[in-house]
């Protein structure tokens, strides 16, 4: 959490000075005048200071010393220390610009005779909203980076939980306890239980993750989180809750095949694959903004859909048909694995000597 | 009232339970007894749905066990097994809740039985931090903690020091006249003749004897119990037809009476041999009753 703090933090900070620029003001100026002055900071990136200054000399000395960065005099005149050239795009020449037009435009709404509650209703109208018809690239480049961080972490997430609940299984198993807990209730409810008891831990942490992102990004005034990229997210914590699904019943079954802590790290190994797998193609996706046939493969499957779909909708157009069939896929196989798990469970369960093998398990399950 | 009907179970091609049946009538204690491997703890985990019966059926007050009865049920299994790192009172009250219970009646409940099997001091230790008889009276209370109407405890008087053996046979007794159905399995048959109504006895997944203890230590054959002044052994006996010796413990000798055997003969061959100090009838112990049953094996 504090990673995706800095992460959004510290670009921020390093982004330069933000003290305000100030405007030196002698005589008169509108009130509306100096509103849409201070609005200019929205343009120029840096906060807008007014400062009323005595007179024309005390003005020019401020503006030698650059203790002012511009001056306007008696709404007619506005004065910098250096004459701007064309090409000076820097934060001062910008406000200078801006500042001129702003009281330019000003002076002239007065001599068509408008009063100052009528130039600051024109000066209220909004700029009309304009719509792209695809993203940009920097948006599409913010996608594709919350892409990358969100399969980085589901690949990470679902490990570490269906270890989690493995560990779970397993420790049952080994303490002997399931006995106990067997006679008292169903095993489909106890693994049921495990994985939504451990998921709901999941899921407040990756809510929490998430949502530290998007504090972090709004108190700092960061634009990485925004335009598609909150739907990313969401889309994201989407294939993380179904993966995880799919994954802890997965790993429920894998815990109930063996009786000892030692012999787990050996049956989760197999089960990291495909998710490895999955990560790995979809790393050469996400640089190379295409998506290979395995990877649209892989987007079908339940043990890579959780990182496949997602990385498929962050470089290309995913028909809908297709997210649903992966959706509708995955799903169906949770609940497979889910019944297949319960089942493993147990049979397995009163095995207590030797490591069953998958195919053993599922014969039992059969039979 | 529990009953098995007819259970079978097979493990490949070993038959752990042979079309067993067993009665438990509501409000007694029955001990189950069988060598190691008659399929004591297959028949008390076909109760809990443990192991699948292959045919036949458990029935609880006449009808087969459902999950719910299952929840008003107490097990101690065999093989014990508690969550070494949880601590006591708060597993007594996890498992209490797993039955059914309230939190607030599952807490009561969990302190009343630490209370009751002299816990309370380590009540808030881990349970991997007592003794293993200590844990044993945990796994106890598990079985206990939610009132259950129907006790099936696997062995539970092993690993327990006298003390433990004392209270555990008065909470039995408790329990049962409490209306609770208790079915505990031992290889201590002095205690379960102590402890128990009645028996039943399996070998090679079948019931090979059941009945009150009364009834079957008073079955034929008779037994008789004779001392002799200066004599400590029984070769005396060799010549009279019709007698088994059964063991000779503090120069008392036990002999099983067969069909056909005279106990006034008996006294007469003892009073040739010298002074008789004891002769009398018995009943039969237990481990008699015992080994008659599974003796063909």
């Amino acid at each position: 959490m504090v990673a995706v703090g800095a992460f959004i933090v510290i670009p921020k900070l390093v982004a330069g000075s933000t003290h305000p620029l100030r405007v030196g003001v002698v005589g008169t100026l509108s009130p509306t005048a100096r509103t849409e002055i201070l609005a200019l900071k929205a343009v120029i990136a840096r906060n807008v200071e007014l400062v009323d200054v005595a007179d024309g000399a005390a003005a020019e000395s401020e503006l030698r010393s650059r203790r002012l960065a511009v001056a306007v005099e008696d709404s007619r005149q506005v004065v910098v220390r250096v004459t701007p050239s064309s090409s000076d795009a820097s934060a001062g020449a910008r406000l200078a610009a801006g500042l001129a037009a702003v009281v330019g435009r000003d002076n002239g709404l007065r001599a068509a005779g408008l009063g100052d509650a009528q130039i600051a209703t024109v000066d209220r109208v909004p700029p009309l909203a304009v719509r792209g018809l695809e993203p940009n690239h920097s948006q599409r480049d913010r996608q594709k980076a919350a892409t990358l961080i969100g399969v980085i972490l589901i690949l990470v997430y679902l490990q570490a939980y269906g270890t989690w609940v493995l560990n779970g299984v397993v420790e049952e198993k080994s303490t002997r306890v399931v006995e106990v807990l067997l006679a008292a209730i169903r095993p489909t409810a106890l693994l049921a239980g495990k994985i939504l008891g451990i998921g709901c831990m999941a899921l407040l942490q990756a809510v929490a993750l998430v949502a530290a992102a998007f504090i972090a990004a709004a108190a700092v005034g960061s634009h990485v989180l925004g335009g598609g990229v909150t739907a990313t997210t969401v889309e994201l914590v989407g294939w993380f809750v179904l993966g995880y699904a799919f994954y802890c019943s997965v790993y429920g079954a894998a815990g109930s095949l063996i009786s000892r802590q030692e012999e787990a790290q050996n049956v989760a190994f197999p089960l990291q694959l495909p998710l490895l797998l999955a990560y790995f193609t979809s790393f050469s996706a996400l640089t190379g903004d295409r998506a290979s046939g395995l990877v649209r493969v892989l987007s079908f499957l339940p043990p890579t859909a959780p990182i496949s779909m997602p990385v498929r909708l962050a470089v290309e157009a995913v028909p809908p048909w297709q997210v649903a069939l992966s959706i509708g896929l995955l799903v169906a196989g949770t609940a497979v694995m889910l019944r297949t798990a319960a089942a493993v469970y147990v049979r397995a369960i009163l095995h207590t000597g030797q490591r069953l093998t998958w195919r053993q398990a599922l014969r039992i399950q059969a039979a | 009232m529990l009953e098995l009907d007819r259970v079978t179970r097979r493990y490949g091609s070993v038959v752990a339970l042979d079309a067993l049946s067993l009665t438990v009538p509501t409000g007694t204690v029955v001990g189950f007894l069988g060598p190691n491997g008659a399929g004591k703890t297959t028949a008390m985990r076909t109760v809990f749905g443990i192991s699948k019966p292959d045919a036949g059926e458990v029935r609880w007050k006449g009808a087969p066990v459902t999950a719910d009865d299952r929840r008003r049920f107490g097990y101690l299994p065999e093989e014990r097994g508690l969550y070494p790192g949880m601590r006591v009172v708060e597993h007594l009250v996890y498992l209490g809740e797993l039955h059914g219970l309230s939190r607030g009646e599952a807490t009561r409940s969990a302190s009343q039985w630490l209370d009751r099997l002299g816990l309370s001091p380590g009540a808030t230790d881990k349970v991997e931090a007592l003794s293993l008889g200590n844990q044993q009276r945990v796994q106890l209370a598990a079985a206990l903690v939610h009132g259950p109407e129907l006790l099936v405890l696997d062995e539970p008087f092993s690993g327990l020091d006298p003390v433990g053996v004392e209270s555990l046979s008065e909470v039995l007794a408790e329990q049962a006249a409490g209306g609770v159905t208790v079915l505990f399995s031992s290889h201590q048959l002095d205690l379960v003749e102590h402890c128990c109504q009645s028996v039943a006895i399996v070998d090679h997944g079948r019931l090979v004897a059941s009945g009150p203890v009364e009834e079957l230590t008073l079955a034929d054959p008779p037994v008789l119990e004779i001392e002799i002044a200066g004599v400590a052994d029984a070769g005396w006996m060799a010549s009279i037809p019709d007698v088994t010796v059964a063991g000779v413990t503090r120069g008392r000798t036990r002999v099983l009476l067969q069909p056909g055997g005279d106990a006034q003969a008996v006294l007469h061959a003892a009073q040739t041999v010298g002074p008789v100090l004891h002769f009398s009838f018995e009943r039969r112990r237990l481990s008699e009753v015992f080994l008659a049953a599974v003796g063909a094996r």
